[in-house]
């Protein structure tokens, strides 16, 4: 396994410049972008079986990427920052994020007059690698019988609600048997003159918990705070399940490595993404695999 | 022996084809004759998802310094002996033809092949009247040039020459540490203010974000085997010490004369004057930084990629290795040779015997114990025995007009599987595009191999487009793809097929090969084409060998 490379940009150093939140919490670091190129930093969402069709996504001669909606799912999953594996089961190429990370893509799509329903609306979330790659990576470490716990955060759906408005959810799954589902969300309303059609920041901020302060997620618009943050207190694989309270919902996330995804399964909202980026305060907590392909192509060369 | 090896370690054997992206025509569209770009269509989309379907691991992208750095290059007038400058051509104010190359970096490395950027045009400066200009990089010349083929490979960010929107330009490493360099490189070697390429991607490139990458220095070099009558110092002007042609090629210095490939009396690459030397060449002193300095340079921006040493004789007289090797600062050693194997025409492209004017011994490829890679690997061509060859151009030859396969390649194939894997590669000159107006026709794989001589008269017009002044004979069918080899004194077969020529893209009016037909050229021939006796050749695809070449590939990718 690598590690991504990272460096601390400082006073004197001419590196790309953090988002406020992300710099508010010490993530001055790009880890990943800030380019959506097809192929280099975002791949055609293929875990959970899933097939994306021929054109589905596409560069943009402005080298924005553009998702048509076309998909082979319903949950809008369109291009991730990796891929399943599909030569050696469990595993994948590509980057999954840990330790903490401020997530931001710019994007914009046609709103229309309405949203839609409960499918194929665009959304930007995330999910952990532990359960994309469908190994049991997931599981509730120190519970037995087998629990298997994982995080989701979507930072924007467009669905169910009026087209200047969005939700944020963070979702606590778990399951032995049967699923649950304990979740948080909210609806935010986009502040006044703003609109969808046009090219908007959407970031999501994850701080892991520690010691001395407690967890938390964030969203935001354009770099304004936009939902109130939800909290939690660390992990603590002593407690019995199901404990995804108040206090515990999503801490589980602090452990595993999030998958940013960009999607939408409905082509009446083609999305165009001009960046996609990840902030941190080090690349070091990160899962990183080299691409390899039939062939031996690993994405390194040399005589040896 | 220094072998191959990817990421994980493990030798690999280089399988793939040629992209050719040397040329933009003087007339300011690209290669393809589609200014958005070739491979890739109006949406911007790549076109060949075909050819990830060969289980191709390598591609090699051929380049033109004055386009990727966007130069100035000027145009030759004047008369014989008295040249002076006409026009100026920008080489890509517009940064098409950079963006072309990234995107085709990116899309190969998603189809799981590793890149080789490859110098294939570029031009050296002369002076005349008291004014200093780029030639133009509109053919291959005889080696790399301290001018413009230098700083392509080795000018940092802004430290190139003056392009054509008055800023100082950009070489091809940093350019790639730009776009692809990990922030710790960028940051060691003060790219991007430390950051980050724009499309760098962790798991992608290894330490410096472009380790996929091989450079090849220089496509085809001929300052032996391509040039008679020429001399080399230490000076400009034949001052100082005489050097051998090995020297040169190592060390650098000044050559008497330039040429472009297809230079002769009557087709002249572009410099548009008369020649003053009865040998076809341009006799006009010029400066090569040798191989050396191109190492260095390219050492000295950081980059530790593999790099390709070529040979004389347009990259096939391995017996030169020894002399011609430069030091590389690197432990182990990152260099290896590329390789050129083309079955047809038997002297420059054939075994570069002493019969032909080569130094090494063997014959023609007619079966697999015999075939060039055998040899070059068992020591009787030199460095071949320690370091791999990677044959990164080959070709098959055709019998008559049918592209009848005959063996060549299946003989190159059998003969790199019996070496160890790591050492050796082999990419087919190339993947073409039928129908190269407006990005129309379907992209399709094909294997260098030549037609019958067609003869006809013609007139050109300076925007490339020729009309028959009488109908073609002694050919199968003048059209989309018929590569002119000149006209006047060329006599059929003298010259090896080359896409480098000015070739036809489209019928403009007419029956195709009757007289009065006007058709599209790829480039502007010479003004001095007017109405004179012509020869071309067809190109063919050759599928029985393509379906071989592709099996082969398919065979070893799993």
């Amino acid at each position: 396994m690598l590690q991504a490379a990272s460096i601390v940009y400082g006073a004197g150093t001419a590196g790309p410049t953090p988002p406020p939140a992300a710099a508010a919490v010490g993530y001055n670091t790009l880890t990943y972008g800030p380019a959506p190129s097809l192929n280099t930093n975002l791949f055609s969402f293929n875990f959970l079986n899933n097939t994306e069709p021929g054109g589905a996504q596409s560069q943009n001669l402005d080298d924005s990427l553009h998702l048509s909606g076309a998909s082979g799912n319903t949950y809008n999953a369109g291009v991730t920052t990796g891929q399943k594996n599909t030569g050696a089961p469990g595993l994948f190429y590509g980057t999954a994020f840990g330790g903490g990370a401020y997530f931001e893509c710019v994007f914009k799509f046609p709103p229309g007059a309405s949203q839609p329903g409960t499918a194929g609306f665009p959304a930007f979330w995330a999910l952990v690698i532990e359960h994309l790659t469908q190994n049991n990576a997931d599981t509730w470490t120190g519970q037995y019988p087998p629990w298997f716990r994982y995080i989701e955060l979507d930072f924007m759906e467009y669905v169910g609600v009026p087209n200047t408005q969005f939700k944020s959810t963070i979702h606590d799954w778990s399951d032995n048997g049967s699923t649950v589902n304990a979740a948080n969300g909210a609806t935010v309303t986009l502040p006044s003159g703003s609109s969808f059609a046009n090219y908007n920041k959407y970031g999501g901020l994850w701080v892991p918990a520690t010691s001395t302060s407690r967890g938390y997620w964030a969203t935001y618009f354009n770099d304004a705070l936009i939902r109130s943050n939800y909290s939690w207190i660390p992990f603590n694989s002593l407690t019995a399940p199901p404990v995804v309270d108040g206090t515990t919902l999503g801490n589980f996330l602090d452990q595993q490595h999030l998958m940013p995804i960009l999607g939408v399964s409905s082509t009446n909202y083609p999305i165009d993404c001009q960046s996609f980026s990840v902030w941190q305060a080090s690349g070091a907590g990160n899962l990183v695999h080299p691409f390899a392909a039939a062939g031996g192509y690993t994405g390194v060369i040399a005589l040896a | 022996m220094s072998k191959l090896v990817n990421g994980n370690g493990v030798p690999i054997q280089l399988r793939g084809c040629n992209f050719p992206m040397d040329s933009q025509n003087m007339s300011g569209t690209f290669w393809n004759g589609n200014p958005g770009g070739a491979y890739f269509g109006s949406d911007g989309a790549p076109i060949p998802t075909i050819v990830k379907s060969w289980k191709m691991n390598c591609a090699r992208i051929t380049t033109n310094a004055g386009n990727f750095l966007n130069l100035n290059m000027g145009v030759l007038g004047g008369t014989v002996g008295a040249p002076t400058w006409g026009a100026n051509v920008s080489g890509d104010p517009l940064n098409v033809y950079r963006d072309m190359i990234r995107r085709l970096i990116i899309f190969f490395r998603s189809g799981g092949m590793y890149p080789i950027l490859e110098l294939h045009w570029t031009s050296a400066q002369f002076t005349f009247g008291g004014t200093t200009k780029f030639g133009p990089a509109t053919n291959q010349p005889p080696f790399i040039d301290y001018d413009m083929g230098l700083p392509f490979w080795t000018a940092g960010v802004g430290a190139g020459p003056v392009n054509s929107l008055g800023a100082a330009s950009t070489g091809l490493v940093a350019q790639l540490a730009l776009w692809f360099g990990t922030a710790a490189f960028n940051t060691a070697n003060g790219f991007n203010g430390g950051a980050a390429g724009t499309y760098n991607n962790p798991a992608i490139g290894g330490t410096s974000g472009f380790n996929d990458c091989i450079f090849e220095i220089f496509n085809e070099p001929y300052v032996f085997g391509g040039m008679t009558n020429v001399v080399f110092n230490t000076a400009n002007g034949g001052g100082g010490s005489s050097l051998t042609y090995q020297q040169f090629m190592k060390s650098g210095g000044w050559c008497s004369k330039w040429k472009l490939q297809d230079d002769t009396s009557t087709y002249r690459g572009g410099l548009g004057i008369p020649y003053a030397d009865a040998d076809g060449n341009f006799p006009y002193w010029w400066r090569s930084p040798g191989y050396q300095a191109v190492v260095n340079g390219i050492r000295a921006l950081g980059a530790t990629n593999v790099i390709l040493i070529n040979t004389a004789l347009f990259a096939h007289q391995l017996c030169d290795l020894p002399s011609i090797m430069p030091t590389d600062t690197l432990s182990p050693s990152q260099l290896a040779t590329g390789y050129h194997d083309y079955e047809y025409n038997g002297g420059n492209s054939g075994w570069p015997t002493a019969a032909n004017g080569g130094c090494d011994s063997g014959t023609n490829g007619t079966s697999s114990a015999n075939a060039l890679p055998v040899k070059v690997m068992t020591g009787t061509a030199g460095l071949g025995a320690a370091i791999p060859v990677v044959i990164t151009e080959a070709g098959n030859s055709a019998s008559g007009t049918s592209g009848t396969n005959s063996g060549y390649m299946d003989n190159m194939h059998a003969a790199l599987d019996g070496q160890a894997v790591g050492t050796n590669g082999w990419l087919c000159w190339a993947w073409l595009q039928q129908t190269n107006v407006g990005g129309t026709g379907a992209w399709q794989y094909q294997e260098v191999c030549m037609s019958a001589t067609m003869n006809f008269s013609a007139s050109c017009t300076s925007g490339g487009v020729l009309t028959l002044t009488s109908a073609v004979t002694g050919g199968p069918t003048f059209g989309e793809g018929s590569v002119l080899t000149g006209g006047g004194a060329i006599t059929n077969g003298s010259v090896s097929p080359c896409w480098d020529r000015p070739w036809v893209s489209k019928l403009l009016s007419g029956t195709a090969g009757a007289s009065g037909s006007t058709y599209q050229m790829s480039s502007a021939p010479p003004s001095s084409w007017s109405s004179q006796a012509m020869t071309a050749y067809n190109v063919l695809p050759m599928p029985q060998q393509g379906t071989k070449d592709q099996a082969w590939m398919a065979a070893h990718a799993a």
